[in-house]
């Protein structure tokens, strides 16, 4: 069964076509992974698919649920989350605030508790902050729970970005270059922690620039260019299609293996 | 694994620790500074007062202003230096909830509320209440719109809606028959709170009627700080976007954060009105919107500490250039007074940008890793007998 499907998705930016006529299927719990080079609209996917900017024109659904029209957060409150290729941690806070804020949907008690600290809002308060070490403790950042976001590595922000985004629970993850300036040890450990998300039974949509991770744990493979679709299928199928290697020819990502 | 789970338990143990021994100490200083300051001009030992103590710089009625600042400025601080929400409008709550206060006060017959009403002890507390929130809520419904403006043209938006504010209190909002706000005199004869037959004044008793409201209002402002609003008023400054991508409403609020910060500058304003026994619309335009967010930065605008301390400093120096210019430069006019003040402000924000509750706690972190840090190679270097 799918759970993301999106058909004939275009979306134009004055004089460019970012996207145009994207149709495709992502599969309830398989790793997707978009590729594509600079430029070539995987990241304005994203920000559609998000709602952060409105469609030109297509049609996207979650669940059979049509995202075109709704607002970032309403979307993000239906179990499809995303993060950002230009880290967004929330440098004003701690590490664990910044996955406290992405279980923010998950607490219910009012203005007027908070503000008199009733029972109420303290139990909630504690177990909000378990559920965010749970998650810290997945990604391996829980030893550092209480330092400012903003001390953490590059490499560490993203991981903190995608824990925030896990705070909420979502059936579908969208990661926008996770692996971008992480170290190769930082890369291995992402690589294990989407594999762990996996089994977890959620649905990881993946852009990424490292061949090597995508090769070795998508399920199936996009590939943009210009807007448009080039190629989908399996890693292999991929890696072998002609319009694929001409698309990263003089490109030295690509292929491998 | 274990070795790493339970320095994180302590050490979210610690931060708890800090967060309340800092707002402890808060309290502490405060009280400390009040009752002293309380207590020496309502006990008047020895025949001592604060403003001969001070040499008329510091009155009880000054310090109650101090205390009403702070209640707006609470609210300004959570919109401003939290969710970094500009508003160069403040002043037209606090109007709003002086004007709501003194018109139903005093000129309930001519509105038609019976006197049985109107005259209970209880009314002007009811009515100080329903400002509360009318205001909150007129602040919302212009928060909606207003709010997705950013940076400068939400200072401009909200420095609009003062001017609106203002002009309709100055003309009787654009109904002169009824004559509620009195146009550019204002009202007076707004009478004074009572509890029963127990009249809230003289001032020393206002004086602690305002200060359990503000301490009241300090101690709200930092539950919600602590809480999953004030988490997410800080995301919304850190990035909206990234608020958005997890679900937060963000609009939604702001715009609450604007209601709540308009709800408390009225609960001020009524409680001004009650103080000064009457209200002019000049009062509330945009300077003293511009003198809440000059006290708002002065004190520290990401801290609720900052909101008293800020108010204070600024009330002080004003009071103090008012008084002393003149003494030090003789025949210097009036004018100077704000060159000088302007001065000093630049001086303060230069060197304390992050305002003076902020900027301090810094200098002593400063001073203290300093000290350590000396004693830690005076150690080092005793073994060798290198002291
Ligand atoms: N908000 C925007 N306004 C105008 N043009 C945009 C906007 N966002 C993206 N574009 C343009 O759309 C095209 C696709 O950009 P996009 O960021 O989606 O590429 P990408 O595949 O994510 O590239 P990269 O691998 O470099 O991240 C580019 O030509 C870009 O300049
Ligand atoms: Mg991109």
């Amino acid at each position: 069964m799918n759970i993301l499907e999106v058909t004939k998705l275009c979306k134009q930016f004055g004089g460019i076509m970012a996207l145009h006529r994207v149709t495709f299927q992502v599969a309830r719990g398989e790793i997707f992974a978009i590729i594509g080079p600079n430029g070539a609209g995987k990241t304005t996917l994203f920000n559609l698919v998000s709602g952060a900017l409105p469609a030109s024109s297509g049609e996207m659904r979650y669940k059979t649920e049509l995202l075109n029209g709704l607002l970032p957060h309403q979307i993000a409150a239906r179990g499809l989350v995303r993060t950002f290729q230009t880290v967004q941690v929330f440098g004003n806070m701690t590490v664990l605030e910044n996955v406290m804020v992405g279980r923010h949907t998950k607490t219910r008690y009012g203005m007027l508790d908070a503000a008199l600290r009733l029972p109420a809002a303290r139990a909630e308060e504690k177990r909000l902050r378990a559920d965010a070490l749970a998650r810290l403790e997945l990604v391996g950042l829980a030893p550092r729970a209480n330092e400012s976001a903003a001390a953490l590595s590059f490499g560490q922000q993203r991981v903190l970005e995608a824990a925030r985004a896990l705070a909420l629970d979502p059936d579908l993850i969208m990661l926008d270059e996770p692996g971008a300036g992480l170290t190769r040890a930082e890369v291995e450990d992402l690589d294990r922690l989407i594999q762990r998300l996996q089994k977890q039974g959620i649905t990881v949509v993946l852009v990424e620039h490292n061949m090597e991770l995508v090769m070795g744990i998508a399920d199936r493979v996009m590939v943009l260019e210009y807007g448009q679709k080039i190629a989908e299928g399996t890693p292999l199928q991929v890696q072998h299609n002609e319009r694929v290697i001409a698309a990263y020819l003089g490109a030295d990502t690509f292929p491998i293996g | 694994m274990n070795l790493q789970r339970q320095p994180t338990a302590l050490r979210s143990l610690g931060v708890n620790a800090r967060a309340f021994s800092r707002d402890f100490i808060g309290y502490l200083v405060l009280i400390l500074l009040l009752g002293g300051m309380g207590w020496i001009e309502i006990v008047q030992p020895g025949d001592l007062s604060l403003p001969k103590l001070t040499g008329g710089l510091l009155t009880l009625d000054m310090l109650t202003r101090v205390g009403l600042f702070t209640i707006v400025l609470v609210g300004l601080n959570l919109l401003m230096g939290y969710a970094g929400q500009v508003s160069l409008g403040q002043a037209a709550f606090y109007g709003m909830g002086a004007f709501f206060s003194a018109i139903l006060t005093t000129r309930a017959a001519a509105l038609g509320i019976p006197a049985s009403l109107s005259q209970a002890w209880w009314w002007a507390w009811l009515v100080m209440f329903a400002g509360m929130l009318l205001t909150g809520a007129c602040a919302y419904l212009i928060g909606v719109p207003i709010l997705r403006l950013r940076g400068h043209y939400l200072a401009m938006a909200t420095l609009g809606m003062g001017v609106v504010v203002y002009v309709l209190l100055k003309e009787n909002l654009a109904v002169p028959q009824l004559n509620l706000t009195g146009g550019f005199d204002g009202v007076h004869s707004i009478p004074r709170l009572r509890i029963g037959d127990f009249v809230i004044w003289p001032v020393t008793r206002y004086f602690v009627l305002v200060w359990f409201f503000t301490f009241l209002v300090i101690a709200l402002g930092l539950n919600i700080v602590n809480s999953r609003y004030g988490r997410v008023l800080r995301a919304i400054h850190a990035s909206q976007s990234a608020a958005e991508s997890v679900g937060v409403a963000v609009h939604k609020s702001k715009a609450q954060i604007f209601a709540l910060s308009a709800a408390l500058a009225s609960l001020a304003g009524s409680l001004y009105a009650h103080f000064q026994a009457a209200v002019i619309p000049a009062t509330f335009g945009f300077g003293e919107s511009l003198e809440l967010v000059i006290m708002s930065s002065v004190g520290g605008l990401a801290s609720i500490w900052g909101a008293p301390f800020g108010a204070f400093a600024v009330l002080l120096l004003k009071e103090l250039l008012r008084t002393q210019l003149r003494v030090v430069f003789p025949g210097v006019k009036g004018e100077f007074e704000a060159i000088a003040f302007g001065v000093l402000l630049i001086v303060i924000m230069i060197s304390m940008p992050e305002g003076l509750t902020t900027g301090m706690l810094k200098a002593y972190r400063r001073w203290r890793a300093a000290r350590v840090l000396k004693q830690e190679i005076a150690e080092s270097l005793e073994p060798l007998g290198m002291k």
